[in-house]
Order: structure tokens, then C-alpha cells, then sequence
């Protein structure tokens, strides 16, 4: 047997369904485990939502529908993992009643790679720019890694239910209960201003705003939108820079 | 910056991070894992640039499997070798192992430190991926051995002639865990179904008699929980560093002089404390030999 085989043997036998028996079953927990090592800490919402056991289904079918293909057990299945939650709950007749997990999963991959990306710097020498170049030459620099996450369910309710409790008397039931209730379009911005990363709760135009920043619009264009939209334009790009959400102005490369 | 032979340090876990930094221990160096430092930015690298002020540093890699008959990709040891140009380590390590092949044309990576067969195959794929390695980072590596749970019956060279082979062909050093020498040692009485009788030192050092002193760059001590009757035991570094692995550590220093030691504990980890103090027992055993 080649060391090519040899080696394709003993990864088909811990990634497939088979039990296994001896060393091998060893090397088969070894990666459910560390899988669920993994989930666990970029997916802790989630987690604490559905309970042990539960989760570990959740890991289990991850491993099975989207095994680890790259280096990094950090950035395993963030991608993936709100489809496979869906799909799962699907499968178990729970996606009616537990549909919130998913936007949750949404929220923790975004939390995850918020807290992994760069340190927002705030390059204070670029904002004189604003004073010295027409607006329509100018963008505005997002601080990496942030990402707009929407949902029907209050999830930095749900988020401060799970991390931070303030009433312990609530039951996850009754806070989802209320959620539910008072279900709409809400949008999240996940961001960080030093090493923890926030959640804040958008109005629908300041969404707008910050998906217009994302594609790299002009400042004149940003301006209009505020007008339009009766946004204070000075206090909203105020309240970006001070919360390190834009980092810096630049000029726009002409085409 | 090297390490003198005689350093100890421990492996530096996230439950101690502040403990390290804010009551800086007696101890030469802490070991990180590269994987938990692969981010951008974040709390853990800053933590990690003060812990830089009071110890040397040791990096060691799980993930690269250089074993493995596809090459380690350039993006993993590019990200490493940033990693390695941030904090400068003294010491940058990995594992004498595979984790990743093809199944139904699809490149799974396990995650995990599977065991190589030591035949002059195996040892010309790893010795050509170590290669890679050291000319990416532009540093030396050390290879450690592995614990292993399954039966390698086609292996032409012993465990530690692979490795000795494999250093001579590649410059790189040797990290002897001396604790997956002992495991392997268990393990290998349950495989063939007898009973174990108990730890054999003298046997341990004919196993790594195929290597020499300068091999040596690093040894790795530790603990595991004792296995159940007739069952494998797992190298889950749950437990402190046993009495047999002080024993080993002893007569490894008395036969190859001392290398800079380092205290691994990886679950139910104990307070800062202690593992400072078990460095400071190696760092003693050292002098008694030294004496």
C-alpha cells in the first residue's frame, strides 16, 4: 500500500458513518471533538440556545455535510453553519419555531470574525480631506470585518439574554415569546471600536448609509442620501468615526 | 535570540493569559499554539505582545501536517511565517504527522496528528515538506514525535530512526515528547493484547537511541489520564507530568545533556502556579544532573 493510500484509508475511515473500533474510533472522536471545540467558541450563542445535546447534533451534522477542508479550526463552517442549523431544524420539524437560531448562527459568524480581523485604526490625518476635496472625489473607510446582519428577532436581545442576563427570573421561552411578538425587519451592525466586538441596533436608514459605505460611494452621494432621508449627515459620519465604524477618508482612484 | 539548553517554560493555555502577564512568573519561555494566534488583530495578540516582555516565546504548530502527501499549502505557511516575523520566536515547532487527504476528490483536513508509517517513502514526502517549511519561514523547525493508536505493521525503520533520518536530511531539530514516548510504550502492549507490566525507562532510551544530542532542540513533559483496563491510553496532557516521565526526563538529561523543557497541560489545567512550579522542577532535575 502507498503512503497516498495508505493515509486516504484512514481519513475516509474517521470522516465516514461506520462505527469504529480500537485506535481508529480514537481518531474519529478526536475530530467530533474538535470539532465541537471549534463550533463552540465561534458559535457560543448558538450554543447556549439549543443546549448540549442538541449541539452536538449540529456538530455532527457539520462534520458530515461540511467537513473541514482548510487549516484553520477557527474558520471552519462560518460560512456554512446558519444553512446546516436551517436545514436541520427543517429536517426535525423545529424551523417554525426555532428560526431565530439561524439569525443567531448569522450573528455569531459575524461576532467570530469581527473579533479576529484587524484592530480598527483611525488614520485622524485623512478626515482634513473633508475640508480640502470636493465631496464627490471622496470615501469613507470602513473598519474591517463589520457586517450588517438583519433579522425579524431583536438579536442583541437575544444576544444579552444568553452572554449577559440582567433578569436570571426570564425563561428563554418568554424572551423568544416576545421576540416573537414584536417581530419586524431589524438591522445589526457588528463592529468593533477596541478588542470586544459590539452589536448595535441600525434604524433602516442608517442601514442604507452603511450599505452605501460598503459599496464605496462618494461623499456628495452619502450627503444627498442623508437629505434625502432626513438624516443629520454631520452627527451620523460623527458617531461612525467616533465608534471607529469608518476608519479614515480616501480619494477615489479615477477609472 | 536562542534558549539556553537549560530554559523551562510552560505552555501558555487562555485560562492563564492574565495570570502571565500580571504576576510574571520565574520561567524562561511559554509555548503558544500558532493556530490560536492565526487572526488579524484582536484581544489575544496584544495579550500575546505583552507576554513577549517577560518570556521568550515557543510557537507551536498543529495544523501544518507535514506528513501529508500534499504539500503544506503556501497560504498556511505564508500565514505562519507572518506569525513568526510578529513575534520572533525562539523555538517554532509542528508534529512528525499527516491530517489531511482526498476522499471522493474532496481534500478533508482532520484537524488531528495522524500517525505517519516510518518507511523511506513516508520519510522523503515529510523531509520534502519540512524543506518547504523552513525556506518559507526562513527559520529551522523541530518535529515532534507523536502518541499513536494504531498499529503501523508495515513500518521499515523505528520511530526514532525515521526522525534521526529526517533531521539529518533536513537540518531541522527534534522536540522529544518524552510523555508520547510512554504512551506509545503503553499503548503498544494493549495493541498486541498483553498485559502492561509497567513503565521501562532503559526501554524508552533504546527507542530514541538513533538520535543524537544536537538533535535535540526541545522536550515537551506531561501528564495523561491513566487508561481503563485493556483500553488505549489518550495523550489528552490532563494530568501532571507523571512519575515515569520525570524518571525518563532524568535519564534522557544524564544520556544527551539538557534542552530547553517545557510543561505541557492542556485540560483541567491547574492554577498558573503550579505549572510554574513544575517548570521549576524540571529546571531543578537539570541541576542535579548538571551538578
Amino acid at each position: 500500500m502507498s503512503e497516498s493510500d495508505y493515509q486516504q484509508a484512514l481519513v475516509a475511515a474517521i470522516v465516514s458513518e461506520p462505527p469504529l473500533e480500537g485506535g481508529t474510533a480514537i481518531y474519529r472522536n478526536n475530530w467530533i471533538e474538535n470539532a465541537h471545540r471549534a463550533l463552540s467558541v465561534s458559535f457560543p450563542t448558538v450554543k447556549a440556545l439549543l443546549g448540549e445535546n442538541n449541539f452536538r447534533l449540529i456538530v455532527r451534522y457539520a462534520c458530515a455535510k461540511s467537513p473541514k477542508t482548510e487549516y484553520d479550526w477557527g474558520e471552519w463552517a462560518l460560512d456554512e453553519l446558519p444553512a446546516i442549523i436551517e436545514a436541520t431544524l427543517h429536517e426535525q420539524k423545529l424551523l417554525d419555531t426555532m428560526d431565530f437560531v439561524v439569525d443567531c448562527a448569522k450573528l455569531d459568524a459575524a461576532l467570530f470574525r469581527c473579533q479576529r480581523s484587524v484592530d480598527p485604526l483611525l488614520d485622524t490625518a485623512s478626515l482634513s480631506l473633508l475640508e480640502k476635496a470636493p465631496p464627490e472625489s471622496l470615501r469613507l473607510n470602513l473598519a474591517n470585518k463589520q457586517s450588517l446582519v438583519t433579522s425579524n428577532y431583536p438579536l442583541n436581545d437575544l444576544y444579552d439574554f444568553v452572554h449577559r442576563p440582567l433578569d436570571e427570573s426570564e425563561s428563554l421561552k418568554a424572551q423568544i415569546q416576545k421576540a416573537r411578538d414584536r417581530a419586524q425587519l431589524r438591522y445589526f451592525l457588528v463592529y468593533r471600536t477596541d478588542f470586544n466586538p459590539l452589536i448595535k441596533a441600525l434604524t433602516e436608514e442608517e442601514a442604507q448609509l452603511h450599505q452605501l459605505v460598503v459599496s464605496k460611494t462618494d461623499v456628495a452621494t452619502l450627503f444627498e442620501k442623508c437629505t434625502e432621508m432626513k438624516v443629520d449627515f454631520s452627527s451620523w459620519l460623527g458617531e461612525s468615526i467616533a465608534e471607529k465604524r469608518i476608519i479614515g477618508i480616501n480619494h477615489i482612484e479615477s477609472k | 535570540m536562542t534558549l539556553s539548553p537549560q530554559s523551562v517554560g510552560v505552555g501558555l493555555r487562555h485560562e492563564h493569559y492574565y495570570d502571565a502577564i500580571d504576576t510574571p512568573a520565574d520561567i524562561d519561555f511559554v509555548e503558544v499554539h500558532a493556530e490560536n494566534l492565526f487572526m488579524q488583530g484582536g484581544i489575544v495578540k496584544d495579550i500575546m505582545h505583552k507576554a513577549r516582555h517577560h518570556y521568550a516565546l515557543s510557537i507551536h504548530a498543529t495544523s501544518l501536517g507535514l506528513g501529508s502527501v500534499t504539500a503544506p499549502s503556501d497560504h498556511v505557511l505564508e500565514q505562519l511565517k507572518q506569525l513568526a516575523d510578529e513575534f520572533s520566536p525562539e523555538l517554532l515547532s509542528d508534529h512528525a504527522c499527516f491530517n489531511r487527504a482526498y476522499v471522493h476528490g474532496k481534500q478533508i483536513h482532520t484537524g488531528d496528528l495522524l500517525p505517519l508509517r516510518y518507511n523511506t517513502e513516508s520519510l522523503d514526502i515529510l523531509a520534502r515538506h519540512v524543506d518547504k517549511a523552513q525556506v518559507t519561514l526562513q527559520r529551522p523547525l523541530l518535529i515532534e514525535n507523536l502518541s499513536i493508536y494504531i498499529e503501523q505493521p508495515s513500518n521499515s525503520l523505528s520511530e526514532f530512526a525515521f526522525l534521526a533520518r529526517l533531521s539529518e536530511k533536513t537540518g531541522c531539530k527534534l522536540l522529544l515528547d518524552l510523555n508520547n514516548i510512554l504512551v506509545n510504550q503503553y499503548n503498544r502492549f494493549i495493541m498486541a493484547g498483553e498485559p502492561f507490566p509497567a513503565f521501562d525507562i532503559t526501554m524508552a532510551l533504546d527507542e530514541i537511541a538513533p538520535i543524537k544530542a544536537d538533535m535535540i532542540g526541545e522536550i515537551h513533559l506531561a501528564g495523561t489520564t491513566p487508561a481503563a483496563p485493556a483500553k488505549l491510553m489518550i495523550d489528552d496532557h490532563a494530568r501532571t507530568v507523571s512519575d515515569s516521565c520525570w524518571a525518563l526526563y532524568q535519564a534522557v538529561i544524564e544520556a544527551y545533556g539538557p534542552a530547553p523543557t517545557l510543561i505541557e497541560w492542556d485540560q483541567n489545567l491547574p492554577a498558573w502556579e503550579t505549572l510554574v512550579s513544575l517548570a521549576q522542577h524540571a529546571k531543578s532535575i537539570q541541576q542535579q544532573v548538571l551538578i
